[in-house]
């Protein structure tokens, strides 16, 4: 299976974060929420409609090693296709301004 | 949102399903409302719903579904879903689409609206306007262009069953040229007007195995553009569902004139007293009433569930359809194959359809 690796990704209409309990978000989506914890939830949160895969790969990869690096790129472009096949994010054209 | 919960062996009542008014210009012969409705006159107000909002979400509840009968039937319907919005609610409304202009959605879109749901009943016009009992059907392509520009999130949801099933093809392919963000395939249940017409409509096993192949096909197709999710009707399962995620521990619905039920169809069940959110507050009735607690966890199961590994997982599936089909609600839902009346269930699947009787559109009763 192909997978996009690269695009501007957005919550699709109908979809947004709420916080839920004190230490709990979820993305509350129409047909139900998806509790969001640890890495899951730290990858949503960078999804603001301006960063690109790229970039938000960049930013959760500082630190580690390129081995991590790897793997931690597949990790988010698979979450974040998974998203998109479920119609909870949209990807743009990185050319796309709007 | 604070949570005023004082016990926490309860769980959170994540949704909550708020029958608006049973009012409905659509008479479909599957529709899930009971079969005596009461009065229209003894809705709940604008303000008792507003402030139910409130208490629910105060409970922990966090998706809101209005339905009804129409909910647009309701000339408050901005109103309330502002004050839903306020509460911080998530606001999924369930339409026909009958009553809605424009002007009223981009009302209730600015209101806080954030997911229509609207029904197909067939891709043949003549087909979809006799299961409604009324001309909707071209009425529900012109509102579905103008929710789909409005760039609020929509689902169509398709009602199958055996006059449609082998249509579905063609009707998924509407469904996607109205352009929504998902598509819903909704087997009829059979409770209320349905059940009545349960002879009309129960599909037949290779209906049902030619359209899981069909809907693979179509998931396939449609990925990563539109969601499709479907369900199979229980009838045909060899496992219950886990009716409305389990008996009070997900789900309440409140219906026109405030009684507070943990589905649509627990007051088929004998004995049942539903407490009123005009006498008790929502968090109450939800941990304390005896509605909620009859068949709440574990504890009432009689065997074959009692033993069985998947207490947790289903909890013993419907009540509803457990008395509907064995005459005691405490039983096992016939759909398991453990159930002692498993056996009558797939006998009447296996049934050559009956057309003797003609089916029965829903009506609401004056009284």
């Amino acid at each position: 299976m192909t997978q996009q690796g690269s695009g501007i990704p957005r919550l699709a209409p109908g979809c947004r974060m709420q916080q839920i309990d004190q230490n709990e978000f979820a993305l509350l989506i129409p047909e139900g929420m998806l509790r969001l914890k640890g890495t899951g939830r730290d990858i949503v949160a960078l999804v603001d409609g301006h960063r690109s895969i790229s970039q938000i790969v960049d930013m959760l990869t500082a630190g580690y090693g390129r081995d991590a690096e790897e793997k931690i790129r597949t990790d988010v472009v698979t979450f974040l296709n998974q998203l998109k096949d479920r119609s909870v994010l949209i990807f743009h054209d990185e050319a796309r301004t709007d | 949102m604070r949570r005023e919960q004082t016990d926490m062996n309860v769980p959170r009542p994540l949704s909550l399903v708020a029958e608006l008014t049973y009012r409905c210009p659509l008479h479909c012969v599957y529709c899930s409302n009971p079969l005596a409705m009461g009065s229209p006159s003894d809705e709940l107000t604008t303000d008792e719903w507003s402030e139910t909002f409130q208490q629910a979400a105060g409970s922990g509840t966090i998706h809101l579904h209005l339905t009804g009968g129409e909910p647009l039937a309701r000339h408050d319907l901005v109103d309330l879903v502002a004050a839903a919005r306020g509460a911080g609610l998530y606001i999924n409304m369930i339409t026909s689409g009958v009553g809605l202009s424009e002007e009223k959605l981009s009302q209730l879109v600015k209101a806080g609206l954030d997911h229509i749901q609207l029904s197909l009943q067939d891709v043949e016009e003549s087909e979809a306007n006799r299961f409604a009992g009324t001309r909707a059907h071209a009425h529900k392509l012109n509102v579905a262009e103008f929710i789909r520009n409005s760039g609020i999130a929509f689902t169509v949801n398709v009602v199958v069953h055996r006059q449609n099933l082998d249509r579905l093809e063609a009707m998924i392919v509407l469904a996607e040229s109205l352009g929504p963000q998902r598509i819903e395939i909704a087997h009829v249940q059979y409770y209320g007007w349905a059940l009545q017409n349960r002879d009309h409509l129960l599909p037949t096993r290779k209906q049902v195995t030619d359209s899981i192949t069909m809907l693979k096909n179509a998931e396939q197709r449609l990925r990563g553009r539109v969601h499709l999710q479907y369900v199979l009707p229980d009838y045909y399962a060899a496992y219950p569902k886990t009716c409305v995620g389990g008996w009070g521990r997900q789900l309440a619905l409140i219906n026109p004139k405030g009684q507070v039920l943990p589905c649509h169809a627990a007051a088929i069940i004998p004995g049942m007293h539903f407490d009123s959110i005009r006498q008790k507050p929502f968090a109450w009735i939800w941990e304390n009433s005896e509605a909620m607690n009859r068949f709440r966890g574990i504890d009432w199961m009689k065997e074959p569930c009692r033993s069985c590994e998947r207490k947790e997982l289903d909890f013993g599936g419907c009540r509803c359809q457990a008395f509907q089909l064995s005459g005691d609600a405490t039983m096992a839902d016939p759909v398991c194959h453990k159930s002692p009346q498993h056996d009558a269930l797939v006998h009447l699947t296996d049934q050559t359809p009956d057309h003797s009787s003609a089916m029965v559109y829903r009506i609401q009763s004056v009284d």
